[in-house]
């Protein structure tokens, strides 16, 4: 069964959500470390959510090349739409 | 029938008690007892140049005729992690210094450092093994300055600053304060099952 693709929007609020963070406003541009202050203990909390939201695991070499929340949630869009 | 069968054989009629059952697996990941054969996967770790001043031994390991006993000194338990069809280990977990009086331990983790973050996955289900199966308060972890970055969201949230010794440690050229950091029973009781329950899902690849 597919999985529905969230917004960009809804699909932020759901990982702020999942992880228990304040919500604070994004945009695609908007940087992981950065401006967010992610560091590798909140992305790997995040890339978590990503997959269950995607429902698939995502590959390791993927890691290195999330740096903005755009790049979050593309991945998140190309995994879901080839679902 | 035997003695020892009779005595040990569960009554008729009477159900079996269910243990619950402590996951040591992941969605990539497992824990797996050290053995012998990981010790020089071990000593690599000791002496790579990228992670050894990360490690106990602070760069200085011991002689190699030394450091199996010295692996194993104020151990209580250690794990290697792996990936989860054991292709390949990826470092090791370590609880040591263990209180059982007053219901402490501390722990340390070492990774290959080409390892990205899914190691994390091990040291969760290497924290939830400890609660588990000893009877622990609270779990601390020695954090060096220079690493305390790849935490800094941990600290409020899951760990507690219970302390920092000032220019602790000398590295590189200077002198590095040591957080202690401490994660209580009850603070990782509430997060638990719901990152065992991510943790443990399996997923398609």
């Amino acid at each position: 069964m597919s999985l529905p693709l969230l917004e960009f929007d809804a699909f932020w609020e759901v990982l702020l959500a999942e992880l228990e963070l304040p919500v604070v406003a994004v945009v695609p541009d908007t940087l992981l470390r950065d401006d967010l202050a992610f560091d590798s203990v909140l992305t790997f909390e995040l890339l978590l959510v990503v997959e269950d939201l995607a429902g698939v695991m995502l590959p390791e070499q993927l890691l290195g090349q999330l740096v903005t929340v755009g790049d979050v949630y593309n991945v998140y869009e190309t995994r879901v739409t080839q679902g | 029938m035997e003695l020892s069968t009779a005595l040990f054989a569960p009554s008729r009629g009477t159900p079996r008690q269910s243990v619950p059952h402590v996951p040591l697996c992941g969605r990539r990941v497992r824990l797996r007892a050290l053995a012998p054969s990981d010790y020089d996967f071990c000593y690599q770790l000791a002496v790579d140049e990228r992670t050894a001043p990360h490690w106990r031994y602070r760069g200085a390991p011991p002689r190699p005729e030394d450091f199996v006993r010295e692996l194993w000194q104020s151990v209580l338990v250690q794990f290697i992690v792996e990936r989860r069809d054991g292709s390949e280990r990826l470092g090791l977990v370590t609880a040591y210094d263990a209180n059982t009086r007053d219901g402490h331990c501390h722990i340390a983790a070492i990774f290959r450092p080409d390892t990205r973050m899914w190691p994390l996955e091990g040291v969760f289900l290497f924290v939830n093994y400890l609660f588990a199966e000893y009877d622990f308060r609270k779990l601390y972890g020695e954090v060096i300055e220079y690493n305390l970055p790849a935490f800094a969201s941990t600290v409020g949230r899951w760990l507690d600053s219970e302390g920092v010794r000032r220019e602790h440690e000398y590295h590189s050229g200077r002198y590095w304060d040591v957080h202690l950091l401490a994660l209580w029973r009850d603070r990782f009781e509430l997060d638990r099952e719901r990152m065992l329950r991510r943790i443990t899902k399996d997923l398609p690849a």
